[in-house]
């Protein structure tokens, strides 16, 4: 072996965890701190408690759940299905083929600690009101394929929101074989997804919203959330952005992600 | 004379100090909160959510009862006594109540700023004025002028019970169910969407986590609680 074959060898060699850096560096890049400060946002406070039981509004919610459940078609069901396990790349349906995990690592790794942070106050919330699913509390309500079984309390899963007298949280019970119903976790994803994609296409705002609505709308139609569960969601995801977008190092990140997304679809740049 | 003339104008001046004693600056203003990006665009009348939205309304009107009616029409009113007061009792009035009643009237103006500009933005029509199949009394059509989304009503229905419920923890889970309804009204009178509905219950949810950040807000607060707790006979 002479020197210049060798030197080839340790050139390539020296190359590849190189590569391995520059694929895996937008991900590393992203902040190290979290986009939310603890008790930014005091969500127990301003989310309203959910609908009591044998109330006017838990009638109407359980028998909006009835009725999307009549709706239901296969095509609907199985949407929904897909929806549950879908994640960031359901909104695939509408920035095309592009939209992929491959492509995008920064947008992968950004979402990932995005929905990190929103679910773990979704848990909290959760825990705050023990509100059981339909599918718990009505007979009729029928989730189709696995989404019933899918909203099982994880193993080790804990009570951990705080039981103030100001809260209305109610008082602590064993936890059930199903995670609590409100809010909606998948509504509140959808959502805090569609706002944020909406700000890095808005050449698509209309369309990535419908779609991230459409996302916890079909959690009703599954059988396993109230829409009132889908609302808060909803309002939890809104009041979240607005409170991580007063964070430097998340709009520092944003912008990373943005951009990655924008070059990835082959869009101009945004300021 | 000019003294004799003066006399009505002082006693005003004492009667109303309570609520001249608010700030006179906005609890939130256009910049703190970026409501145009944040809330989400209406739905169209023709896409899904859409028709789901109309059929919702002509649901509720098939059930309209004269209760009802009467009900959306004292709602109309966006003060904090008709929305609390079902809630509260006949005692929380406006006579005994001064600067709850002025400081709830700026909370829902001040909040105005993610309503107006954002009704501007979509300037979407009203239910009534979309569909035949819409039915809304003269005086409640005439009455809302600007575009539907998102609904004012709704908003003041959601501001009330998130601000009156950290005053009147006791009542909090009555005062919600009470505002959530409020907007039910408003959308079973044909004048506004669920999706209206939705969106002036994020609007206010965003003014008020602003507003809680503002110490004139909380200064404000706190004196129109020991207000409301003190006249209503609380701790």
């Amino acid at each position: 072996m002479n020197a210049t074959k060798r030197g080839s060898i340790m050139r390539k060699l020296f190359l590849i965890p190189a590569l391995w850096l520059i694929a895996a560096t937008p991900a590393f890049s992203l902040s190290s701190e979290p986009y939310l400060k603890t008790g930014q946002v005091d969500l127990i406070h301003l989310l309203p408690p959910p609908p009591a039981p044998g109330s006017l509004e838990q009638q109407r919610d359980i028998n909006a759940v009835l009725n999307a459940q009549k709706a239901r078609t296969t095509a609907s069901a199985t949407r929904a299905e897909e929806d549950a396990t879908a994640g960031l790349f359901a909104f695939a349906d509408v920035l095309g083929p592009k939209f992929a995990a491959d492509s995008l690592p920064t947008n992968v790794a950004f979402f990932r600690k995005v929905n990190g942070e929103r679910g773990s106050v979704v848990n909290l919330l959760k825990d705050c009101w023990e509100r059981p699913r339909p599918f718990v509390v009505n007979s009729e309500v029928h989730p189709p394929g696995t989404m019933a079984k899918d909203t099982a309390n994880a193993p080790g899963a804990k009570n951990v929101a705080p039981h103030d007298a100001d809260s209305s949280c109610r008082p602590l019970e064993p936890l059930p074989a199903y995670s609590y119903s409100y809010p909606s976790g998948h509504a509140s994803g959808g959502a805090i997804m569609a706002i944020l994609l909406a700000n890095m296409v808005p050449e698509k705002r209309r369309e990535l919203f419908a779609r991230g609505w459409e996302y916890g709308r079909n959690r009703v139609v599954g059988g396993v959330h109230y829409p009132s569960d889908v609302e808060a969601g909803r309002i939890e995801a809104t009041v979240l952005v607005s409170a991580m977008m007063q964070n430097p190092a998340f709009r520092s990140d944003f912008a990373s992600a943005r951009a990655e997304l924008r070059k990835a679809l082959a869009l101009s740049p945004l300021n | 004379m000019r003294k004799l003339a003066l006399a009505p104008l002082v006693f005003l001046c004492l009667a109303a100090s309570p609520a001249l004693a608010l700030s006179g600056k906005p609890y939130i203003t256009a910049t703190d909160v970026d409501f145009a990006t944040l809330l989400p665009p209406p739905p169209t009348e023709s896409s899904p959510a859409g028709k789901r939205d109309l059929q919702a309304i002509i649901d509720l009107q098939k059930n309209m009862t004269p209760e009802r009616m009467a009900n959306i029409h004292r709602d109309l009113d966006q003060s904090v006594f008709t929305v609390a007061g079902p809630v509260l009792g006949a005692k929380f009035g406006k006579e005994s109540f001064p600067m709850a009643g002025a400081f709830f009237d700026k909370v829902v103006k001040d909040a105005g700023v993610g309503v107006g500009p954002i009704k501007q933005k979509y300037k979407k029509l009203r239910p009534f004025q979309y569909s035949k199949d819409v039915h809304t009394p003269d005086d409640i059509a005439k009455a809302a002028g600007g575009p539907t989304y998102p609904s004012g009503h709704s908003t003041t229905g959601a501001l009330v019970p998130i601000i009156l419920g950290m005053m009147v923890p006791e009542k909090r889970e009555a005062l919600y169910e009470r505002g959530w309804e409020y907007g039910i009204n408003r959308i079973t009178s044909g004048a506004a969407y669920p999706s209206d509905w939705e969106g002036g219950h994020i609007t206010a949810e965003l003014a008020v986590n602003q507003m809680l950040k503002n110490p004139e807000f909380r200064t404000d607060f706190d004196a129109v609680k020991a207000e409301i707790r003190k006249g209503l006979g609380m701790n």
